[in-house]
């Protein structure tokens, strides 16, 4: 009789744990690899491959992962930074990457980008969901960055098991979704994407409506929700909003901003778009997609500005002397630079 | 059970009613032919078959219908 | 709650888990209780309609067993004969009454709007009225047909005293709501379920190997063929006016591939949920389009409705004394006709009801009238088809005969569930119909790709079919399942590991398809 049962116990364990394998191996497979387009999906996950220990981490959506250069930063001040945004990263996927970004590694400084502000629990796309979560290793924080962002349609075991989501993709397979199944290249740079366009005319961006001047709900509750969480664990938050031309946004959100940032110590807010000409952008050269996005020659100018507020407003440290850090950090600013070349080249 | 044997042949002449015990069960006879054989054998031995009577169990084999009739005759 | 879906999953591995944990004296408790619980999460307040179900039917049980009691109490020879007449009569007042309250729930619930439906039609019509009778809109509860008919046949072999009433209120209250059979049937005799069900069952590993194995079998056929299908036929039953005839023989034979998939599967998911728990559930299909005859059809496919409108309906009024005495009336003026009254008179009311239980409109009761049409001239031209036969020099039971039978069953069932696609009414199946005989013309995969059903799908689907059929083919023999038992463990996990993944991979499910519910459930 206990025979039995340790049998079945045995048995039951061991398909349990091929179900499993099957499951994660597939999913391996089958998701989506954004090695040669929609590069921005592996953002998240190259995260956990840094290894030196980071000065400041930069949140936010699309908006800064194309403006704010790692790379830049450190050639210019020696800090060692990370971009961990995303497209259309809303506030709850900021404030879950947040948690998971500094259990993973500290930063002394987090800066947030608050253009997602204007949206609220009716926003949901699933495709920039899955970029930003599918990326995030197995914790409660995963979850429960699923769980605030789902839509309708989507189900959290989808982001435990990706195969659930993308076993579609059968018919679409190629050679690349083998190779790097359990290993990939490194496509970003520090969490900086390059854009190399230049843009025609100004775009009005999101479902604004005019009038409706307030933040919603939702993106306000995950606001208070960060900065508690910044206050708790002593790290100083800076809340900014990156330059974009864009014509949506009001002085109304500063002034609400201004106001929640200042019950908090260590909490302060600027918006770049009044420093636009300070900076040095130019309407003309410097951004992509209707004046929403930066390009490489934009980030580089905002980076550099940027990079020197921080800089000189929290004493980030200058690691350029360090071996630990120059070794790793000048190669990838190498690599930064000879990519800007061939984009470039490629472009013309 | 001759008798029985010449109606049952009259529904499906092609069995051998001495050894076959699955008439339901292998569905040789269809619903059609179970009322079409209440109806003779009602007819033949002045019994009354009802509803209660149809059970598989009492029509699977000439020897299990014999039964029957010969226990509704009794009654 | 999906049978198809995560939270399924965890409620039966968490039920079987509890099951086998807790005293076999109280292990219908457990099922009990997630019975219930299932009822409640998919029906919130509702769940009060099958309470009260299992309530009238319990009551009418025991008020007929007190009434066999009295009867038995009498010892007196003359008085006995007295006395069983009296209980017949009684029994008959007390099933008729329990049938009238829950059919009557039934009728409210499911059939009221049809009724208003069709008495507004004449007072308009004929009356000039202008004012709308009926019911608020009422909801249908999860299953009522299901549970109703089960609960039905119960008191109907009670009345029959086929067997003892079941005295634990509790234990009935099961057999009404056994969550597995409770979406889509099937709808298990009391006979032959109550000894696995109430009576707590050890554990055995052969259970549930064999549940397992039943589940991933039905799962692979929702998934990879019922689910895939779904979306181009209903976007082609819904286009029907812009598409050729040829899109509707495609939607046709395609639909009753899906319809097979999808109601096989589900009851496979059934019963091999119910064996996990030891419990035995009825085959519902056995292998319906291996069928020479409609008659042979419906003895094969969705087998315990067949039976229990055979049992419950057709046997009663064709064997009855009022129709036969009736017939022989008739056979004065013809024979002919007298010796079919009751039986062709049965056949019809049977497949009238059955067509009504299909759902409460017009069509199905013309499809079910059809069916048994079908049958009463199938069985008056049996020795013009022998002849045709014998003329042809095909063996009677041979290959080619059997193989022409089988096709042509197929085709005819095919064709009559037009009348299930034809969600506008009896005229959308005419035209669906003209459309056929009329006007064939080119089909093109682009046109079935933007109906959804793209050609890589479409390969996937066939291929499926094919291995379905190739399924079918070996469990005339011996099931899958015995087959695998015959095999080396290593064989049989690496089997498991590529059915499954092959589920994973090509199901239809998540996000970029429709989840189609089971089609059944809504009856």
């Amino acid at each position: 009789m206990k025979d039995t049962i340790i049998k079945t116990i045995t048995k039951s364990a061991a398909a349990v744990l091929l179900g499993m394998t099957i499951l994660l191996v597939l999913g391996r497979i089958f998701s989506p690899k954004y090695i040669n387009e929609n590069r921005d999906g592996n953002i998240t996950a190259e995260f956990y491959g840094e290894d030196t220990p980071l000065d400041a981490v930069f949140f936010g959506s699309s908006t800064v992962y194309n403006a704010i250069s790692p790379d830049v930063l450190w050639d210019r001040y020696g800090f060692a930074s990370y971009t961990r945004a995303n497209a259309s990263q809303t506030l709850w996927q900021s404030y879950y990457l947040m948690r998971d970004t500094v259990r993973y590694n500290r930063p002394k400084l987090i800066t947030l980008d608050v253009s997602f502000m204007k949206y609220g629990a009716d926003f949901a796309e699933e495709a920039a969901n899955r970029k930003t979560i599918d990326g995030m290793r197995f914790s409660a924080d995963k979850l429960g960055c699923a769980k605030a962002s789902m839509w309708e349609d989507e189900s959290l075991s989808s982001y435990i098991f990706p195969i659930f989501r993308f076993h579609s993709r059968w018919d679409e397979l190629t050679e690349d979704d083998l190779r790097f199944a359990f290993r990939r290249p490194k496509v970003t740079y520090e969490g900086f994407i390059m854009e190399f366009g230049r843009t025609d005319e100004p775009e009005e961006f999101g479902k604004l409506k005019p009038g409706d001047r307030l933040f919603p709900e939702k993106a306000e509750e995950y606001l208070v929700k960060i900065m508690d969480y910044c206050r708790d664990e002593d790290i100083p938050l800076l809340l900014m909003k990156t330059p974009t031309y864009i014509n949506t946004w009001f002085p109304e959100y500063d002034k609400r901003l201004e106001e929640m940032a200042k019950g908090y110590e260590g909490c302060d807010y600027i918006n770049f778009d009044r420093a636009a000409e300070e900076i040095g952008l130019d309407r003309r050269e410097d951004y992509v997609d209707g004046h929403s996005h930066l390009n490489v020659d934009g980030a580089r100018k905002f980076s550099v500005c940027f990079g020197r507020y921080i800089k000189d407003r929290y004493d980030l440290p200058d690691h350029r002397g360090d071996d630990r850090y120059s070794g790793v950090w000048n190669d990838r600013y190498t690599r930064y630079c000879m990519d800007i070349e061939k984009g470039k080249a490629a472009l013309k | 059970m001759e008798e029985l044997v010449g109606i049952l042949k009259g529904i499906h002449p092609e069995i051998d009613y001495e050894t076959e015990n699955g008439l339901i069960d292998k569905r040789i006879f269809d619903s059609f032919d179970i009322v079409t054989l209440v109806g003779q054998l009602t007819e033949e031995y002045d019994i009354e078959i009802g509803p209660e009577d149809l059970l598989p169990e009492n029509f699977n084999s000439a020897k299990q219908i014999y039964e029957l009739v010969e226990r509704l005759m009794e009654e | 709650m999906s049978f198809v879906s995560v939270p399924f999953a965890v409620f039966v591995i968490s039920a079987v888990l509890l099951y086998y944990l807790v005293p076999v004296r109280y292990r219908y408790l457990v099922l009990l209780a997630f019975s219930l619980f299932f009822y409640y999460l998919a029906c919130g307040k509702y769940i009060i309609y099958i309470i009260i179900t299992s309530a009238i039917t319990y009551l009418s049980s025991m008020a007929m067993e007190r009434v066999k009691d009295r009867s038995a109490r009498i010892f007196d020879r003359e008085k006995k004969k007295e006395a069983k007449k009296w209980l017949k009569k009684r029994l008959k007042v007390i099933m008729v009454i329990c049938l009238c309250l829950n059919f009557g729930i039934l009728a409210i619930l499911k059939y009221s709007d049809f009724l208003f439906a069709n008495i507004n039609r004449i007072r308009v019509g004929y009356f000039g009225s202008t004012d709308m009778w009926g019911f608020e809109k009422l909801v249908l509860p999860l299953g009522i047909s299901f549970y109703t008919f089960q609960s039905m046949g119960y008191i109907i072999d009670l009345f029959y005293r086929r067997y003892d009433a079941e005295k634990n209120p509790l234990k009935l209250t099961l057999f009404v709501t056994f969550f597995p059979q409770i979406v889509q049937g099937p709808i298990s005799r009391f006979r032959d379920i109550s000894p696995t069900l109430f009576n707590g069952n050890r554990f055995d590993e052969d259970n549930i190997r064999r549940g397992l194995c039943l589940i991933i079998f039905g799962v692979a056929k929702k998934l990879i063929i019922a689910d895939r299908l779904s979306v181009f036929i209903t976007n082609t039953a819904a286009f029907y006016k812009d598409l050729n005839g040829t899109y509707m023989l495609i939607m046709v034979f395609l639909y009753s591939m899906q319809l097979y998939a999808d109601f096989s599967g589900g009851i496979n998911i059934t019963i091999g949920t119910a064996r996990l728990f030891g419990v035995d559930v009825t085959e519902n299909f056995v292998r319906p389009f291996f069928s020479k005859s409609v008659s042979e059809y419906w003895s094969r496919w969705h087998i315990t409705l067949g039976t229990w409108f055979r049992d419950y309906i057709f046997y009663p009024i064709s064997i009855s004394k009022k129709l036969m005495s009736f017939g022989k009336k008739i056979s004065g003026i013809s024979d002919f006709l007298g010796k079919r009254t009751s039986l062709y008179t049965a056949t019809l009311v049977v497949w009238a009801a059955t067509g009504l239980w299909h759902g409460p409109e017009w069509r199905y009761v013309l499809w079910g009238l059809l069916n048994g049409i079908i049958m009463c001239v199938s069985a008056e031209m049996t020795p013009l088809y022998d002849r045709l036969n014998r003329m042809a020099g095909w063996k009677k039971g041979g290959f080619l005969h059997r193989a022409f039978a089988v096709i042509r069953t197929f085709v005819i069932m095919s064709l009559l569930r037009v009348f299930d696609l034809s969600f506008e009414g009896i005229r959308m199946a005419l035209s669906i119909y003209k459309r056929i005989l009329l006007k064939q013309g080119p089909v093109s995969l682009e046109r079935i790709s933007s109906l959804g059903l793209s050609t890589q799908d479409m390969v996937v689907a066939l291929i499926g079919i094919g291995l379905l059929f190739a399924v079918s083919l070996l469990e005339r023999k011996k099931s899958i399942y015995d087959r695998l038992m015959e095999r080396t463990a290593a064989f049989r996990w690496v089997f498991c590991t590529v059915v499954l993944t092959m589920i994973l991979i090509f199901g239809s499910y998540g996000i970029g398809y429709d989840s189609a519910d089971f089609i059944y459930m809504q009856f």
